[in-house]
């Protein structure tokens, strides 16, 4: 009897296996029916219900690694969906390690998007980084070359960066961006010829467009530049003299105008350029190179009396905003009154391009506000983060129920942490332009006491030729010249200047002087 | 440096970084985070991805000398002390045309009025063709068509005096062709918005006057005229043409006459201007 004890239940476990086994088989794995379950409501379009259930599975410890990593992936395709961009680049980045190839393909395409939306790379560059150059397609590849040529020339590696952008030309010969880096990167090198042949090519892409264009002026700026670079001052002029008066880099081609007209010593030329920049149109700009300059050039033809009184404006305009720029450096870690200074700038900037009145009252001088605003790396923070903010009061409109809340916190949690360390990371910014710019000031301080040294040097020779002149009985020379004849062609207006200012008149000033040197 | 061979199985040494790294200057920025999130939920993956977003750049300023607060906070430049220069007076503005008329042809037409007139109201339309050869310098030719009544005054004389006026002739016709001579230039401000260029005229021609009657006249005329310029292609004119002829009355007497002409028009340049 004993013996038939353990036999009886020995043989029942023994049955029971295969019909615990044929269970199985039948009603399959219920938590990967959950995700397919999901993946259906996503294929249907009802993303927000979508989402809600990946989010509930994706970070449930209950399920699987694999079933989790799935899950996120699709919570950030649907958050996408939902035009959450930046909450949907959250779950895409931490799912991009274990993706399969097609998934990697989706999730860059995606954060493509993303970054394209946000005006904010970050992620993208993190993404091409995980990303094997082989499992690309023809449009990864051509970011990736980008990226990786950008990244080399910030970090210094020029042969390298070059390398990849060629890459990037050879497949892609007419792309803008990867032309006007290598261009760049060959300006670095010290390689003009090369850098001349590559912004030449991107010119002529955009030749034919309308000279008003963006592209065409961009374009016609870099060469100019890269002439002005190899020195050869008289093409670098041509080409500045292409952006029109309507193109949005007009004011910063007249200063740079002026230097070639400099380099290339035509010095009347070269005030004239500089006297559009001297008008009351562009006086909320921050520019005190273009004083310098002026100042410098009037030394150059003796008119000492003139450059002193440049030196004078100088000190006016640009010794208090030092003292300004000075004081707001002994300023740390206060984020919100530099995004408030900002946002006031914004909103006068707005009332001066409707109204053409200035209602600024800052502790920032306006026009170097105005500079930050138009610096490319604070414009997109300032779009980023306008747009997150957007972001969080939709999430805050949306999803109800329980699932919702999860989700929606969840959601909040990253756009509320988004927000604020994109607003230390503005505030960071902005301070770190503001110091750049009292560095670059102070550097124009002195200068502008070496030439105000050099400018009293020379009233001194002056003032000791017409001594030894009258001491001679030699009459002195009179510099004024009134009523020299010029003649003034077919199609073209003169105008003399009395002292106001036309708003047509713009870039059409022309400086009538002499050299007042006197030969030794 | 070369790309990873291609059947690697290994993701860890990404192409992004470079093995030797006495290839390379520090870079200027902190490298982004490569490490991979652990899948330990939201707080720990959301801390991750701050990594990747958080870049700073850090910019050291060499120390300045202390400065005192400004008296007043500067926020936007004054350049009025350069107005005093000397500078100013050889400044000028030399500017293409705003509208072009060298070889450009003008069509305008518009009202024309006789205000010389003392008998009769004497009005109608005029059309115009000319043609530029430099700013300066253009003719044209022109076609003025009239129609008349009698003014109070010949009303007065004829229903209340008794006496009817019958060798007064008012004008039907007018054509001819002018020289053109700008000789001044200018622009006004408009409702300080925007900018009118204008230009005075002068005008010098011959011409044939027809009556009413049907009898013509060979006519020498002199005007004075201002063209604003709407746009590049558009124009309003305001003339005053004083033209001298013979004519012949009802009884075949023939006296020497004069009209005044006051033309208002608009116009049209073709083709469009060559430059912008």
């Amino acid at each position: 009897m004993k013996k038939q004890n353990w036999l009886l239940p020995f043989l029942f476990c023994l049955m029971a296996i295969p019909s615990l086994a044929f269970a199985k088989k039948v009603k399959g794995d219920p938590f990967k029916r959950e995700l397919d379950r999901a993946i259906a409501t996503y294929k249907k379009g009802q993303f927000q219900v979508a989402a809600q259930e990946f989010h509930r599975i994706g970070y449930s410890k209950k399920h699987k690694k694999e079933l989790r990593k799935t899950a996120k992936l699709y919570l950030g395709l649907s958050l996408l969906r939902l035009k959450l961009y930046q909450t949907s680049s959250f779950p895409l980045i931490t799912s991009i390690k274990e993706a399969t190839k097609k998934e990697q393909q989706v999730i860059l395409k995606n954060l493509m998007l993303i970054s394209d939306h946000l005006h904010d790379t970050t992620l993208l560059d993190y993404a091409l980084n995980r990303i094997k150059l082989d499992d690309l397609t023809e449009v990864g590849r051509e970011l990736y070359w980008l990226r990786l040529g950008q990244s080399l020339m910030r970090a210094g590696s020029y042969d390298l960066a070059a390398e990849n952008l060629k890459k990037l030309l050879t497949y892609q010969p007419q792309h803008q961006e990867g032309l006007y880096t290598l261009g760049l990167v060959h300006l670095k090198q010290n390689k003009m010829p090369e850098a001349i042949e590559v912004y030449e090519r991107l010119f002529e892409q955009h030749k034919k467009k309308r000279p008003s264009h963006f592209d065409r002026g961009f374009a016609a700026m870099s060469l100019a530049r890269a002439h002005y670079q190899a020195k050869n001052f008289a093409f670098a002029a041509d080409f500045f003299e292409e952006i029109p008066k309507d193109h949005a880099l007009y004011r910063q081609s007249l200063k740079d105008l002026s230097w070639s007209y400099f380099r290339d010593e035509k010095f009347r030329s070269a005030l004239s350029a500089l006297q559009t920049l001297h008008t009351p149109f562009y006086n909320q700009f921050y520019d005190p190179e273009s004083l310098v300059l002026r100042g410098i050039i009037l030394h150059f033809v003796c008119q000492n009396e003139d450059a002193g009184k440049v030196i004078q404006n100088f000190q006016r305009n640009y010794g208090p905003t030092l003292a300004s720029l000075y004081q707001l450096s002994l300023r740390t870690e206060q984020t919100d009154f530099f995004l408030d200074e900002l946002k006031k700038a914004q909103v006068s900037l707005n009332g001066l391009q409707n109204s053409g009145e200035l209602k600024y009252k800052g502790q920032i001088p306006f026009f170097v506000l105005r500079d930050a605003l138009e610096s490319s790396r604070i414009k997109s923070q300032l779009v980023y983060l306008n747009r997150i903010e957007e972001e969080l009061s939709l999430v805050e409109r949306g999803f109800s129920g329980k699932k919702g809340q999860n989700l929606k916190t969840y959601l909040r949690k990253i756009l509320k942490n988004r927000i604020k360390n994109a607003r230390v990371n503005l505030s960071k910014n902005l301070t770190q332009f503001l110091l750049v710019k009292q560095n670059e000031l102070a550097q124009f301080s002195a200068d502008i006491e070496v030439l105000e040294y050099e400018i009293l040097a020379g009233k001194k020779e002056k003032a000791k030729r017409d001594y030894q002149k009258k001491y001679r009985g030699e009459l002195l020379n009179e510099q004024s010249e009134k009523g020299r004849d010029f003649y003034i062609s077919n199609g073209y207006r003169f105008w003399p200047f009395e002292g106001e200012y036309w708003r047509d008149e713009l870039g059409t000033y022309q400086y009538l002087g002499v050299n007042a040197c006197e030969s030794k | 440096m070369a790309a990873p061979p291609a059947n690697s199985t290994s993701v860890e040494a990404s192409p992004m970084e470079v093995t030797d790294p006495s290839q390379i200057e520090a870079p200027t920025e902190e490298p982004v985070v490569n490490a991979e999130p652990k899948d330990e939920g939201e707080e720990t993956e959301i801390d991750f991805v701050e990594k990747v977003i958080d870049k700073q750049l850090v910019f050291e300023a060499p120390p300045l000398k202390p400065l005192p607060p400004p008296k007043k906070i500067v926020q936007k430049a004054d350049f009025s002390l350069l107005e005093k220069s000397q500078t100013y007076s050889d400044l000028s503005s030399i500017q293409k045309t705003y509208m072009p008329k060298s070889k450009r042809l003008l069509l305008s037409g518009g009202y024309s009025n006789i205000p010389s007139d003392v008998f009769f109201r004497t009005q109608g339309y005029n059309v115009k063709a000319s043609f530029h050869l430099t700013e300066s310098w253009g003719f044209e030719v022109f076609h003025h068509g009239f129609s008349s009544s009698d003014r109070d005054e010949i009303d007065d004389i004829d229903y209340i005096q008794g006496e009817r006026i019958k060798n007064l002739v008012p004008l039907s016709s007018f054509n001819g062709a002018n020289l053109y001579f700008n000789t001044i230039y200018g622009k006004l401000s408009f409702n300080n918005s925007s900018i009118v260029p204008f230009e005075i005229y002068q005008l010098f021609g011959i011409g044939q006057a027809t009556t009413i009657n049907k009898t013509s006249a060979a006519s020498m005329q002199v005007g004075i005229g201002n063209l604003f310029s709407l746009s590049r292609s558009n124009v309003f004119r305001v003339e005053l043409v004083w033209a001298l002829y013979t004519i012949e009355d009802l009884f075949g007497k023939k006296e020497l006459t004069n009209s005044f002409f006051l033309n208002l028009n608009l116009g049209r340049f073709f083709p469009k201007p060559e430059y912008r």
